[in-house]
């Protein structure tokens, strides 16, 4: 069991695989609402504008984690609401919006950051760099967990409920729309805290992989919650022990670990897997 | 009836006619600038079965919807058992069109099911002995009881109807707005949702449905409102399915439709013309 105890032995490890196991499964269990609501594409997007705010926020208020949370959650704010509101007022769908939105936001975080007064390491924001997590860092990702696995768990049933059939939700009294609004406030939340492990370029994989891979292996909609909650948890940890044997990037390695179970679940799933298919065939 | 439907959950005092009234009055919806319903009345009781008819476009959706309270009018008034209709209520359930349905959600027929019982227990509460006996219930009646394991998607059309009727019956709803519940089923499983449906109006409910096939109307339904943006005529099935009425409701497109149908078809015609 060295290869566990021996990076253990070294602090900035296990305040980072602290992180990893408190981000891997609060990611894990949202990417369920996210896969069964099928939004991929809208949280990716939400990632990416996260790079102008925290440009925004190191130039304005200095090189600090504090200034870059709080652009970084104004300017998730400003895409998640403005592709909205340019969807509903335009002939364009939501997802189109949204790829315009949030581009051109990342080119402009990009420059932003390019040119702040500060001297910034842009691929810190881009892949993450969670071995440099301070305790102040682990203490956010605590918070934001507790809050947001909490009131996820409390308001399941008429989540799943609008999620499957919002009108029908609707008919049943769901405030779908307050619902959604919080939902988003939350997934925002959690994205800010993740940007710390993975960067924001990687943090879908995180907060997509793990529900999916489990889609693949259950028909019910509990497991997928609970199941994406431990894949991301052991996938997050796991990757962040070998890192340090590798000498990998830690960030790219989580997100790979994540591929690779998603892989394996792709092809072996029993029900919906690529050989399950092929060899159904076979039979029929 | 049989006896699985004699231990449904019934809505009490069903039986008093006058009790249970909708009564829509003078409804008006407006999409943007698009009018979808122009000024539609409509009087019925628990008890009946009724269909909508009309050409595509002609408001049916919108007119499910707004009895589901999912549409707010422009005017008019919609009142349910004297009252006007409460913004959301367990007294109505709302089936949305099967193609809009998600069928792949990881969901057993169970599980649908028991998402009737959401609004009685609220959010956190758990389920008690009586709410699993109602979805049991509901399942037996829908004759799903073999297959409450299944996943949703596993399910032929008619039976994915019948777990949706069943999911209104754990609800105890008294009403049930079906958009276009015979679309897409086969004949036998459209006979016995026609079946199903009857004996639940029978039973006291109110049931409400968008309907395309003409030719099976007169077989399913007791009342019947052709709709055209306005109510053309709204009554009994022998009294106001006929050819006058048909024509005010399809315009002239059915006549010679009808024409083409009636050498190896008796009037009314199989399919609605579109337009």
């Amino acid at each position: 069991m060295d290869w566990i105890t021996e990076p253990l032995s070294y602090e900035h490890i296990r305040r980072g695989l602290m992180i990893c196991v408190l981000v891997g499964f609060t990611n894990g269990y949202l990417s369920a609402f996210i896969v069964l609501r099928k939004s991929a594409l809208q949280v990716g997007s939400l990632s990416h504008s996260l790079l102008p705010g925290i440009g925004v926020g190191i130039i304005l208020f200095g090189l600090s984690q504090a200034s870059a949370f709080a652009g970084a959650l104004v300017a998730a704010l400003i895409v998640g609401l403005g592709s909205l509101l340019v969807a509903r007022s335009s002939r364009l769908g939501q997802e189109t919006a949204l790829a315009i939105l949030f581009t051109t936001a990342f080119a402009a975080g990009l420059l932003l950051l390019e040119f702040a007064p500060v001297n910034v390491d842009i691929d810190h924001y881009l892949f993450g760099n969670i071995l440099f997590a301070t305790d102040a860092d682990l203490m956010t990702v605590f918070w934001v967990s507790a809050l947001s696995l909490t009131l996820l768990t409390l308001l399941r049933r008429p989540i799943i409920l609008m999620l499957f059939e919002p009108d029908a939700a609707r008919a049943l009294g769901v405030p779908v729309r307050t619902l959604n609004y919080l939902l988003l406030g939350l997934l925002i939340l959690v994205l800010i805290s993740t940007l710390q492990a993975v960067g924001c370029l990687l943090a879908l994989g995180l907060l997509v992989t793990p529900a999916a891979t489990v889609y693949l292996l259950t028909n019910r909609a509990e497991v997928l919650f609970w199941g994406g909650g431990l894949v991301g948890m052991i996938a997050a940890a796991f990757a962040l022990i070998i890192s340090h044997h590798l000498n990998f990037s830690p960030g790219s390695t989580i997100i790979l670990t994540l591929g690779a179970i998603f892989a394996l679940a792709f092809l072996f799933s029993p029900r919906h897997g690529i050989l399950a298919g092929l060899t159904n065939r076979q039979k029929s | 009836m049989p006896e699985d439907l004699e231990e449904l959950p019934l809505p009490h005092d069903c039986g008093s006619p006058s009790g249970h009234e909708l009564r829509v009055t003078g409804l008006t919806v407006r999409y943007s600038d698009t009018l979808a319903l122009k000024s539609v009345d409509l009087h019925t009781h628990c008890g009946r079965c009724v269909a909508m008819v009309g050409p595509n476009g002609a408001g049916k959706s919108t007119l499910i919807k707004s009895l589901a309270g999912l549409i707010t009018p422009e005017s008019g008034a919609i009142s349910w058992r004297g009252k006007p209709l409460a913004r959301s209520t367990t007294e109505i359930a709302y089936l949305a069109q099967r193609r809009l349905v998600d069928w792949h959600f990881p969901l057993t027929v169970r599980g649908l099911v028991e998402m009737g019982r959401f609004p009685h227990l609220g959010w956190w509460r758990k389920f008690r002995e009586s709410d699993h006996q109602i979805v049991d219930n509901a399942l037996e009646a829908m004759r799903l009881a073999d297959l409450a394991n299944r996943q949703i998607s596993a399910l032929s059309g008619g039976q994915q109807q019948r777990a949706f009727v069943a999911r209104a019956l754990a609800q105890e709803a008294h009403v049930l707005l079906l958009d276009e519940p015979f679309t897409g089923l086969d004949r036998p499983s459209q006979e016995l949702l026609t079946e199903l449906l009857g004996l639940l109006a029978t039973g006291g409910r109110l049931i409400i449905a968008a309907h395309h096939d003409l030719s099976s109307v007169a077989d399913t339904f007791d009342e019947v409102l052709l709709l055209n943006q306005q109510a053309i005529a709204f009554g009994k099935v022998s009294e106001v399915f006929n050819g006058e009425n048909l024509t005010a409701c399809f315009g002239q497109n059915y006549d010679s439709f009808r024409a083409d149908q009636e050498k190896d078809n008796p009037l009314p015609a199989h399919n609605g013309p579109q337009g």
